[in-house]
């Protein structure tokens, strides 16, 4: 590809910044309308209970009171939509238990919505909800997975009493408990991966309107992509025409998946907005947030290899337990079952056997996180995989190298998940993060740390993940009578800089500066369709869909400027926002040509609509190193090196800080993030005085390099970047954790996270076995 | 958050006055704590009583062998002030690593030690330094001041005006911050003046800051880090919470204390 200066391959500033870190973000907190009326959720403070209603008279009295919704008032809508239930392996189905928009006469978790207040001010919504007359009468809640699927436990649902909301699995059992049966070595693992909570800087906020005299609705909110939530509110919940929803979304500041689904409060406000003629506003308290918006992860599993002597990987095979919560939320039940489609990793393993079982908790939701279920599934096989090393005694890089699929056998199809890796250098991968994060040296620096009465130790992850596949986006760019560029895209920047990146696609055809080119995203009314931000497929789907439509339009306007310059369009090229007759001075600008007589809108309009042909397989390496404080179980995280493959790198920048910030998340899922409920199903963790997230002091220096290797599935290679870091990081830091307490006591498992009082603890009972 | 009334007085004679007034009312002296649990609806004072404006409230002096703070001085201002600096680092260090930097600019050392927080970190140092918290009424010695989680000496209307705190010969504080809410989980502050040794300990007790008898004792007979191997408080009536066990907590408060003593040794 041609260099052009503002063009793909550049690490340019984010157009963004400027605006942003000058106050000039429009986030949802901040729009507000004439008239507006505020919303508040009444939640629920038990698990499990059953609850009614006293005479709610009183309360639509008050003092700025507009409205109180309950259940008994919205019979009318359907329930928040599960796209994605799955059936069991035998083909039945089991109970797909959706939440209605209000509870109905049960609370199924802490946080269950069960009304909803407007009044004039939000403190007086408040006060309202405060004195709704509810009578809860508790119900034995099902809070741990295990717990809920042993013989006489409580039910969430009494339809289904077994609360498993499905049971799948993929691969030929029998052949693989036979290879078990037979093997020289078979390792197991039972390891967690712990829930966690998202927490977005901006919580999530929404505004409904409604116009009565076109009987259509208004949907502000912050989300990550408006056309799926248009969809699915218009068609499945509000049940009208979707051209009777328009929805719009402004900045967002943060999204990791979670912002992806419709949550209650949408049809809530539309509802409300229907009913008072009035705007009404709702924006989530952090607390709401940590009860009101889907939770992420929380599998349970167990997993086992059979090797040869050697420590070539037989077979294996998993069997994890996905907590669903107490209802399937809109991806929920697939994303489990999407990690089993990945337990291949990087490995040439060829017998796999995944069990997936989706359990029912009076928990919150549980949905897709950054990532979504390709986390725990590198982070399962990757600890596994260092288990399996260290009762063979080969190296982290031995084991992985004997059993790498090789280059050579790509495009390789993987034994489960009906999988096709087009590329991928395993090998050259994790030899490049050794070498980097100078794997060599540890045992020099693991002396000094042992004179300081330190514990050290060194961990490796190589994983490989899906990103980018399914639907495509359909883009539109348009040159403007000033000369400058739109480019109408369906996805949805959360903060991840689609202006910036988007950008250097189109000026790789349009050649000109990003501050002329202009991205219009989330809103329905001026993008057509879209399938919103997530699964890394911004760059890989909407970025190559943005450079089609920009190649075409460049096309069109050189046909324009062949007329206008009387020369062969072959003849033509596009420099600095003009046409010039190659090798001339003969030239039109832009402006030029947009102001044209004759020339319309779609003259100057450019559709680029990529749907790609399967996912792309980011992969790479990861390598942590360690320190732990004995005394106080403290780990800090000393060096940090990453070696990636994302196929071509748009903006290195860019790419960096999503690497980066994943790995940040990673690093807190792995150190610090836990999600705690008590046996009553209380969550213990519902502040952040007790939520522990990761802050920029408990972050390493990254030392990132990309090896890429173009995908051959995408048509400009490109691999998706934005759910990588959290992938690796997570095996790579544990797998640290536990080589320096191997190495120190003899420990060979702790879960995440590895809290300060959990390895503290760890080393306690360790010098208590090893004294007796 | 509730309604409340707002009172904004000029001396502490109108503050007393004003607290007296309105039943339930809560002095402001910061609010770092009382606004965030107003704000969740679970204090309700009916009226605030702001000592932002009292004239004279806040400053830091050296009267003689002493340094006496100002009951509305920020944390900021303790921590970046050259005579605290200068004579008792280890408060300056400790004021530096109170919460966040919006907390530190708007928190008082006067609405810390009143609130006295089980995992605050002003209170560990008033209670090892044997600080003489000074009220409108009188004046009040840290032995006698801290009463348990939440509870102080302050009576009925008296309020803080200034904290005199003696200068050590060495002292130094380290602190184990909860990996959520960077409160102290242990914080242990080590004084040594002349022979006389104290030790306060902050965050791990449900009966909130106490001195540490045991280790007082190990270092009183030498002040060193070693003195503490294997001496350990009784840790039955520790926190036990998630974030740490009592035994944990027990554990940290003989590391804390070694860390601060090599601290306040400049090693």
């Amino acid at each position: 590809m041609a260099v052009k200066k503002f063009g793909v391959g550049q690490a340019l500033r984010r157009v963004e910044d400027q605006r942003l870190l000058t106050g000039g973000g429009l986030f949802m907190a901040d729009f507000n309308f004439d008239r507006q009326l505020h919303g508040f959720v009444l939640r629920s403070p038990h698990a499990h209970a059953q609850f009614s209603f006293g005479d709610l008279t009183a309360v639509r009295a008050m003092k700025g009171v507009r409205l109180v919704l309950t259940a008994a008032d919205l019979a009318h809508l359907g329930p928040v939509p599960c796209l994605a239930p799955l059936p069991n392996d035998d083909g039945s189905q089991n109970l797909v238990a959706m939440a209605p928009v209000l509870a109905e006469g049960v609370a199924r978790h802490v946080g269950d919505a069960v009304a909803f207040i407007v009044a004039d001010s939000l403190e007086q919504a408040r006060d309202a909800a405060e004195a709704v007359p509810v009578t809860y009468v508790p119900k034995k809640p099902v809070v741990d997975m295990r717990l809920a699927l042993t013989k006489g436990a409580a039910a969430v649902w009494d339809k289904q009493p077994d609360n498993i909301a499905y049971d799948a699995s993929m691969g030929d059992k029998a052949k693989v408990d036979a290879v078990f049966a037979k093997a020289a070595h078979v390792v197991s693992l039972e390891i967690e991966n712990n829930r966690l909570i998202t927490n977005y800087m901006e919580t999530r906020g929404a505004i409904g309107d409604y116009d009565a005299a076109t009987q259509s609705y208004t949907l502000h909110l912050s989300s990550q992509g408006v056309h799926g939530i248009r969809d699915s509110v218009a068609n499945l919940v509000l049940k009208i025409a979707p051209d009777k929803l328009r929805v719009i979304t402004g900045d967002v500041g943060g999204g990791f998946g979670t912002k992806t689904f419709v949550y209650r409060e949408y049809p809530l406000v539309l509802e409300a907005a229907k009913i008072l003629k009035r705007p009404v506003k709702w924006i989530a308290e952090r607390s709401d947030h940590f009860v009101g918006d889907c939770h992420g992860r929380d599998n349970l599993s167990v997993a086992e290899v059979a090797m040869d002597s050697r420590g070539k990987f037989l077979a294996m095979r998993f069997d994890i337990l996905g907590n669903l919560g107490a209802y399937l939320s809109q991806y929920g039940p697939y994303i489990p079952y999407l990690g089993g489609t990945m337990m291949t990793g990087v490995y040439k393993t060829p017998l796999i056997h995944v069990r997936v079982r989706g359990i029912y908790t009076n928990t919150v939701p549980v949905d897709a996180y950054r990532g979504a279920g390709r986390p725990e599934a590198a982070y399962m096989l990757e600890r596994l995989v260092d288990r399996a090393a260290r009762k063979l005694k080969l190296s982290q890089a031995e084991i992985r190298r004997r059993n790498f699929i090789s280059p050579a056998a790509m495009p390789y199809k993987t034994p489960i998940g009906q999988r096709s890796y087009d590329t991928g250098e395993f090998d050259g991968h994790m030899t490049r993060a050794l070498e980097a994060a100078q794997w060599d040296g540890f045992a020099q620096r693991l002396k000094e740390s042992r004179k300081q009465g330190l514990v050290r130790g060194i961990g490796l992850a190589s994983y490989i993940e899906c990103t980018a596949w399914g639907e495509g986006e359909d883009v539109k760019v348009t040159l403007e009578k000033d000369g400058s560029v739109t480019i109408y895209s369906g996805t949805q920047s959360n903060g991840q800089g689609h202006a910036t990146a988007y950008a250097q696609f189109a000026a790789q055809h349009l050649d000109v500066p990003l501050e002329r080119i202009k991205v219009v995203q989330g809103d329905t009314a001026k993008v057509r369709t879209g399938n919103g931000t997530g699964g890394s497929r911004s760059i890989p789907v909407g970025g190559i869909s943005v450079f089609r439509a920009s190649e075409h339009l460049a096309g069109k306007l050189k046909d324009i400027a062949a007329g206008a310059l009387e020369a062969a369009v072959s003849d033509l090229e596009i420099v600095d926002g003009h046409v010039v007759v190659a090798g001339t001075d003969r030239r039109i600008s832009f402006v030029d040509i947009a102001k044209r007589d004759g020339v319309t809108e779609a003259m100057r309009s450019g559709q680029g609509d990529f749907v790609p042909p399967d996912a792309t397989y980011p992969n790479g390496s990861h390598v942590a190193e360690v320190v732990i404080d004995p005394d106080t179980g403290r780990v800090t995280i000393a060096r940090y090196t990453i070696c990636d493959d994302f196929g071509l790198a748009v903006n290195p920048m860019l790419l960096a800080g999503q690497v980066h910030g994943g790995v940040a998340q990673g690093i807190g899922q792995a150190l610090l993030e836990r999600t705690v409920y008590d046996a009553e199903g209380q969550l213990i963790t519902a502040s952040l005085m007790d939520y522990a997230l990761p802050r920029a002091n408990d972050m390493p220096s990254f030392d990132f390099e990309t090896r890429n290797v173009p995908s051959t599935t995408n048509p400009m290679g490109i691999k998706g970047a934005g759910e990588a870091g959290s992938i690796g990081s997570c095996p790579a830091v544990m797998n640290a954790v536990v080589d320096a307490l191997h190495r120190a006591y003899g420990i060979t498992h702790i879960d995440m996270p590895a809290t300060p009082q959990a390895v503290w603890a760890a080393i306690q009972s360790a010098k208590v076995q090893a004294a007796e | 958050m509730y309604a409340f009334a707002y009172h904004r007085p000029g001396t502490v004679r109108q503050a007393q006055s004003a607290l007296h007034k309105h039943e339930d009312s809560k002095l402001l002296a910061g609010g770092q704590t009382l606004i965030p649990t107003m704000k969740q609806r679970l204090a309700s004072p009916s009226a605030l009583i702001d000592l932002g404006h009292v004239a004279g409230l806040a400053g830091i002096e050296k009267k003689g062998r002493n340094i006496v703070i100002g009951a509305m001085t920020r944390h900021a201002d303790v921590a970046s002030s050259a005579v605290v600096q200068e004579h008792l680092p280890a408060l300056a260090d400790l004021a530096a690593h109170i919460g966040d930097p919006a907390v530190r600019h708007r928190g008082t050392i006067g609405g810390s030690l009143a609130n006295n927080d089980p995992s605050a970190d002003y209170p560990a140092a008033a209670l090892a330094l044997g600080a003489t918290i000074i009220t409108n009424k009188r004046k009040i010695a840290a032995d006698d001041y801290f009463q348990g989680m939440f509870t102080t000496a302050l009576e009925e209307g008296e309020i803080i005006t200034k904290v005199s705190f003696p200068m050590p010969s060495k002292a130094a504080y380290a602190k184990f911050p909860n990996p959520a809410s960077r409160y102290a989980m242990v914080g242990v502050f080590v004084a040594k003046k002349g022979s006389d040794v104290r030790v306060a300990v902050t965050g791990a007790s449900n009966d909130g800051v106490f001195r540490a008898a045991p280790l007082e004792a190990a270092l009183h007979t030498k002040f060193n880090a070693k003195s503490l191997e294997g001496v350990s408080v009784d840790h039955t009536s520790f926190i036990s919470d998630i974030h740490g066990s009592a035994d944990y907590r027990g554990n940290l408060v003989t590391v804390m204390a070694k860390r601060a003593v090599l601290k306040a040794q400049g090693k």
